[in-house]
């Protein structure tokens, strides 16, 4: 079941939330909405949910225009940060309460009820945990338990608000594994808001980066971050260093050192290079090369991050692997060389 | 006791010196000796003086059983309806957004502001037959003033904030999260307020109905005034006891009053029992 969203705007108060924002998300895609806080992605989700009403645009689920459907009609699966458990209920109850509550005429017998929340619990791997209340569970295991909730009503859409944001990052991991492997199997079309770059990058089919109430870029992952659309989006999805630079005659971007002039007929341009293409030497390799001094080496991780300073006192980010690291036996307060390898200009 | 609680501070970097320490707690426990626990030994002291069966004479004659009965008739009356009121408002103010929340908030707060006296009074002043409705209400032979009903409603107003005062902020801190999944997972909105709301806060709404049920018994200023004095007929339990001390009658005053003692003291009781169940909502 597909979601449309046509051109959303939500204003609180003298704050625009979103400003005119549309969306398509395909049947049985998994999508995640991405930006800062305070860039709509949360709004835009409850509004698709129903827990708020837009002020213009339309929203369609399953090309229904949905509207002025009561959230209860819609269907739709949540799932909040911080889990919005019922308190007084035990996990069985919990994920009994969508059952429970539907008319009598399409409410499930007890025993179908039970059967039914037994096989989401080992769904989720609570297996015997089903009389615990949610203050006795861990945040993950409370995570799963919302999840499972949700999934008890046969939701056409799931969305999923921050989920992981609360958990400590080993669960967090676990957990969008967990989430990827039941998205596949049940195939339902799943939206979900994060800030964390690295989570929508790895879980997502498609990524919506927002910013300010507007989407900057969609795309997949591999898109978002090799072709980002704007100084923003490159921004967002990880480190990076900003240099002056200028546009030479064959069309090279170069960087501008320290007191150079910007040469005759060129425009000064702002350039960005991620940490992993820096280039590090002990000498000069050519005239573009900047001098840095190192002020921070940390080796714990995949790549060496190495932290320096040029010559203005501009914080400057580098990664090296270990075997290049070791080659040049780089040293705190050394004096090094710096160039990038690929540079990117947004207009 | 006070030993322990000496002795164990005794390393604490925050702690006073030993003499400091034992100026404190004399003052404290004498001020609590002489202000709390003295009156309350009083009451039990002075309504026993002529024994126990003076004392049981005393609550056991008709005009004590009398006001016994209209105090409970009262509360039985103004506790159930400032429950409905107190939680419907607390419900409204908690988790919904309006124009005039703040407003409603303030009027909730009025009777705890308002002199009892002054409250009694407003009900003279509306009811009374120099105004025109309880001049419509005399033409009508509706009794308000000087009677059950004027009784009923001053404790009502007096009471009025119990509830919604302990609901206010327990619902204010438990958010709306839980109803909106409630809703999302198909639950209309009745359901959401019995099997999600309700089951939330039951252990604070049991705690304000418990001070709103020790206030409405206990109430003396707003009633006074529109009672009227009648005995046997429109006097209450701290009525009762103002007219026998005012009879010198100091062993039935006593011997009443204990009653309102007892009930303060299991009060108490249930209070402490309930204090933790409502922290963990």
């Amino acid at each position: 079941m597909g979601i449309r969203a046509d051109n959303i705007y939500k204003i609180f108060r003298d704050f625009m939330a979103l400003d005119g924002v549309s969306l398509n998300v395909g049947t049985g895609e998994l999508v995640a909405l991405l930006g800062p806080s305070g860039s709509g992605k949360t709004t835009l989700l409850r509004i698709i949910a129903g827990l708020e009403f837009a002020d213009l645009g339309e929203i369609y689920i399953d090309r229904e225009e949905a509207s002025h459907t009561p959230v209860k009609e819609r269907r739709v699966g949540f799932v909040f940060q911080h889990y919005a458990l019922f308190r007084h209920m035990t996990v069985f109850e919990n994920i009994a309460f969508g059952l429970r509550v539907r008319p009598k005429e399409s409410r499930p017998s007890e025993g179908e009820i039970r059967k039914k929340v037994m096989k989401l619990i080992d769904l989720i791997h609570l297996s015997g945990l089903h009389n615990r209340y949610p203050a006795q569970l861990s945040g993950g295991q409370r995570q799963r338990v919302a999840l499972a909730r949700t999934l008890a009503v046969d939701p056409k859409v799931l969305l999923l608000d921050e989920p992981f944001g609360a958990l400590d990052a080993k669960v967090r991991k676990e957990l969008r594994r967990w989430l990827r492997k039941i998205h596949d199997e049940l195939n339902i079309t799943t939206i979900f808001v994060t800030h964390d770059q690295e989570e929508a990058l790895e879980l997502a089919d498609r990524v919506v980066v927002m910013n300010s109430g507007k989407i900057e870029q969609v795309g997949s992952p591999e898109d978002v971050y090799h072709n980002p659309a704007n100084a923003f989006v490159y921004d967002f999805l990880g480190n990076y260093n900003a240099f002056d630079g200028f546009v030479g005659e064959d069309g090279e971007c170069r960087l501008l050192k320290n007191g150079e002039k910007l040469p005759a007929g060129t425009e000064r341009v702002r350039l960005f290079a991620r940490p992993h293409d820096m280039e590090i030497t002990p000498q000069p390799q050519d005239k573009n090369a900047i001098p840095a001094r190192i002020i921070h080496i940390n080796p714990a991780g995949p790549m060496v991050s190495i932290e320096l300073e040029n010559e203005q006192g501009k914080l400057l980010q580098a990664a090296v692997t270990k075997e290049r690291f070791m080659e040049l036996g780089l040293e705190k307060r050394q004096t090094v060389y710096l160039k990038a390898r690929d540079m990117r200009l947004f207009n | 006791m006070t030993d322990y609680a000496l002795n164990i501070r005794t390393n604490h970097p925050l702690a006073e010196s030993r003499s400091v320490r034992l100026t404190l707690i004399g003052t404290a426990l004498f001020y609590i000796g002489v202000m709390i626990f003295l009156p309350l030994i009083v009451v039990f002291i002075e309504a026993l003086r002529q024994g126990m069966g003076a004392y049981i004479d005393a609550i056991t004659e008709p005009d004590a059983q009398a006001a016994i009965k209209l105090t409970l008739l009262t509360a039985s009356i103004a506790v159930p309806l400032n429950l409905v009121f107190g939680l419907a408002a607390s419900w409204a103010i908690a988790k919904h957004d309006f124009r005039g929340k703040h407003l409603l908030i303030t009027f909730i707060d009025l009777p705890f502001s308002v002199s009892p006296v002054i409250s009694g009074l407003i009900y003279v002043l509306l009811f009374g037959s120099q105004a025109a409705l309880g001049q419509w209400l005399d033409s009508h032979n509706i009794q308000i003033l000087f009677a059950v009903p004027g009784i009923v409603i001053a404790t009502i107003f007096v009471t009025f904030p119990f509830v919604a005062r302990e609901m206010i902020p327990l619902m204010q801190e438990q958010g709306i999260e839980e109803e909106e999944a409630a809703i999302l997972l198909g639950a209309t909105g009745w359901q959401t307020f019995w099997r999600v709301t309700l089951p939330n806060v039951k252990w604070g709404l049991l705690y304000g109905v418990l001070l709103c049920n020790a206030r409405a018994m206990g109430e003396f200023g707003a009633v006074s005034v529109v009672s009227g004095h009648i005995r046997g007929v429109t006097n209450t339990i701290p009525l009762h006891v103002e007219i026998l001390y005012n009879e010198y009658n100091f062993v039935a005053a006593f011997a009443v009053a204990s009653l309102l003692t007892v009930l303060a003291l299991v009060t108490l009781l249930i209070k402490e029992w309930l204090e933790p169940r409502v922290e963990k909502e």
